[in-house]
């Protein structure tokens, strides 16, 4: 019914339906049926909060393996310098990129390429008075992008009709490759690092383009892997990359960290992490009641990127790192830009909503549903404990009245009333003698 | 039309000014109306609440709906509008140029309702109170 693709999904072995997702996902999108979670395609935003907290480990994500290089004669990497973040030893990352050449790549870039080149477009659309949707939402994070799509289809416009930095980045990279080689589209493939499913959803099915950018991706855990295995086996002293791109001091924080202030210091900007954060931001938003702000990067994750999903190391001592890092590069870095940057700075199609299916098309039958529900809510203990395998006790309401396998008998309180008020019963039907047995008790048998 | 919430409006209370009109959006985006029209009833709603706040000692949010409309009535007691028609230009506002210094009372609540919603009527008694009542079509999605 879904033609939306998902990188969430649970291994139906591993789960014990034991309702810690049910709890976490923002936006109730988790259901546990027959003793398994479910995933409600239309609701799922891929923010991969579930993943965290299942003990059985029975949540994952679709990724591509490494493998999938070699069916590509140029092969094109752009990785998220979350990436950086992992290691103890970080002050050499141009070896951690030379790795990467040992891996097959021809070209390697940072995400936070991506913010040179499009931060001037940035700054200059937020400058512009005529852009009235303030405040702008970046769309670097597409968990955030999903959650405005499908919770809050009202606030569309206040997404930032540019692209992310990601597809920027990747743009970048082909378009300078093909122009040095002469290669092709169809011999080339590019490939990103991922700290998060949300991304590789964005890769996948990109939301404001026409067609895919990337050919694949990679999770960021994995590759950590691989690379750790190569470090443990091999000298890689020599594996220092010369003539890569590293970006600028902002950049780099801002493409890991999601840290804009001091870039576009001429509009009110905001950082928010976070996806319950994001929600009271949003919810506020929605009831017009924020004010005078220009520009809000928005992140799922706490911390922004370097809390993502796939990463290993600890999301504040990623950040800690990454600041040294940017520390050592320049303010101003020189990005050949053979190309005419706006237009790989520009979406290939406005954003759209993806509200949740109405409860009926026909508003009538919808208000009449509607007042069931909340029928049933009322009946309901409101203790929102997940035990009947919906998140919430309004969700168990509605997903009663809209048909699905599920009755009010799956909350355990309402059973329980409900046995205990048939055991009172019963015993008073015991009790109580029917006027034949008493006849027949009270005469004695002849 | 049937009504379908009400909630009681405390004049003052700036800190919770807003949950009536968030509580009427929520019902709209669960019946799935189209996100344009809930957000002209939200914002016609939220500054019909917190002009009772602001200007009022008592109120209450009404929220009627059927299939092809939506009603909601904002009725107060307090000081009552003594001129409409000045109330309603853009920028009328008779807060002190203190409260505007803030950056609040700009005078455009009045006209943000009337511009969102499709009708509009104001009642008013000096001294006695306010009954605003907006009406919004729905349109066909
Ligand atoms: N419910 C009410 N009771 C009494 N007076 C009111 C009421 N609503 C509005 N007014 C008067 O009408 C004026 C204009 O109202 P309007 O909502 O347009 O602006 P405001 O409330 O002053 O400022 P803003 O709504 O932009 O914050 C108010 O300053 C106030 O004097
Ligand atoms: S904050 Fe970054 S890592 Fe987390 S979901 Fe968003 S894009 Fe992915
Ligand atoms: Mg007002």
């Amino acid at each position: 019914m879904s033609d939306y693709f998902h990188a969430v999904y649970v291994d139906q072995n591993r789960c014990n339906g034991c309702t810690r997702c049910l709890r976490v996902c923002p936006t109730q999108a988790m259901r546990i049926r027959h003793g398994k979670a479910v995933i409600l395609e239309n609701k799922c935003i891929d923010c991969g909060e579930c993943m965290r907290v299942c003990p059985q480990k029975a949540i994952s994500a679709k990724v591509d393996a490494l493998e999938m290089i070699s069916g590509y004669k140029h092969k094109l990497l752009v990785y998220s310098p979350v990436f950086f973040g992992q290691f103890r030893k970080f002050d050499n990352v141009k070896k951690i990129l030379g790795i990467f050449k040992l891996l097959g790549f021809d070209d390697i870039i940072g995400v936070d390429t991506g913010g040179v080149i499009i931060s001037d477009i940035i700054k200059s659309f937020l400058k512009d008075r005529k852009n009235i949707y303030r405040p702008y939402i970046s769309t670097n994070c597409p968990a955030v992008v999903r959650l405005i799509q499908v919770k809050f289809p009202s606030l569309i416009n206040h997404l930032l009709p540019l692209r992310n930095l990601m597809d920027v980045a990747g743009e970048y990279i082909k378009h300078n490759y093909k122009e040095q080689t002469g290669v092709l589209d169809d011999e080339i493939g590019l490939f990103y690092l991922s700290p998060c499913p949300a991304k590789v959803v964005a890769i996948y099915q990109p939301e404001a383009e026409e067609k895919r950018i990337f050919n694949g991706v990679f999770s960021l855990g994995d590759m950590y892997n691989e690379i750790r295995r190569i470090m443990e086996k091999q000298d890689f002293a020599h594996f220092e990359l010369e003539e890569t791109i590293l970006s600028s001091k902002f950049a780099l924080r801002w493409s890991a960290l999601g840290d804009v202030e001091n870039k576009f210091n001429e509009s009110v900007n905001l950082r928010i992490d976070g996806i319950q954060n994001a929600i009271r931001f949003l919810e506020r938003l929605e009831n017009g009641e924020v004010k005078d702000i220009d520009f809000v990067d928005m992140y799922s994750c706490d911390n922004a990127c370097v809390g993502g999903v796939f990463t290993k190391e600890d999301a504040f001592i990623a950040e800690y790192r990454i600041k040294k890092i940017a520390e050592e590069l320049p303010d101003n870095p020189e990005i050949p830009l053979p190309f005419d940057r706006d237009e790989i700075c520009s979406i290939g199609m406005p954003l759209k909503p993806r509200p949740i299916s109405p409860l009926d098309s026909d508003i009538k039958e919808a208000l009449k549903k509607m007042k069931k529900i909340e029928e049933v809510n009322r009946l309901l203990p409101q203790l929102n404990c997940g035990m009947c395998g919906c998140p919430t006790c309004y969700d168990l309401a509605e997903d009663i009245i809209i048909g699905k396998d599920v009755s009010i008998y799956d909350c355990p309180v309402i059973l329980k009333e409900r046995l205990r008020k048939l055991s009172r019963e019963i015993v008073q039907m015991a009790g109580h003698m029917n006027p034949i047995e008493d006849d027949r008790e009270k005469k004695p048998p002849t | 039309m049937e009504l379908l919430m009400d909630f009681k409006i405390k004049g003052g209370d700036f800190l919770n000014a807003g949950e009536s009109s968030g509580m009427i959006k929520e019902y709209l985006k669960k019946l799935g109306l189209p996100p344009t029209f809930i957000r002209r009833v939200l914002v016609a709603a939220y500054e019909g609440e917190l002009n009772v706040v602001a200007h009022a000692y008592s109120g209450t949010i009404a929220f009627y709906m059927d299939e092809s409309k939506v009603k909601v009535v904002v009725t107060d007691r307090g000081p009552g509008i003594p001129d409409i028609d000045k109330a309603m230009e853009e920028g009328y506002s008779t807060a002190s140029p203190e409260v505007r210094e803030m950056g609040f009372g700009a005078g455009m609540g009045l006209p943000n309702m009337k511009r969102n919603s499709d009708e509009m009527e104001i009642a008013s008694e000096i001294d006695n109170g306010t009954e605003v009542t907006m009406t919004f079509y729905i349109e066909k999605g």
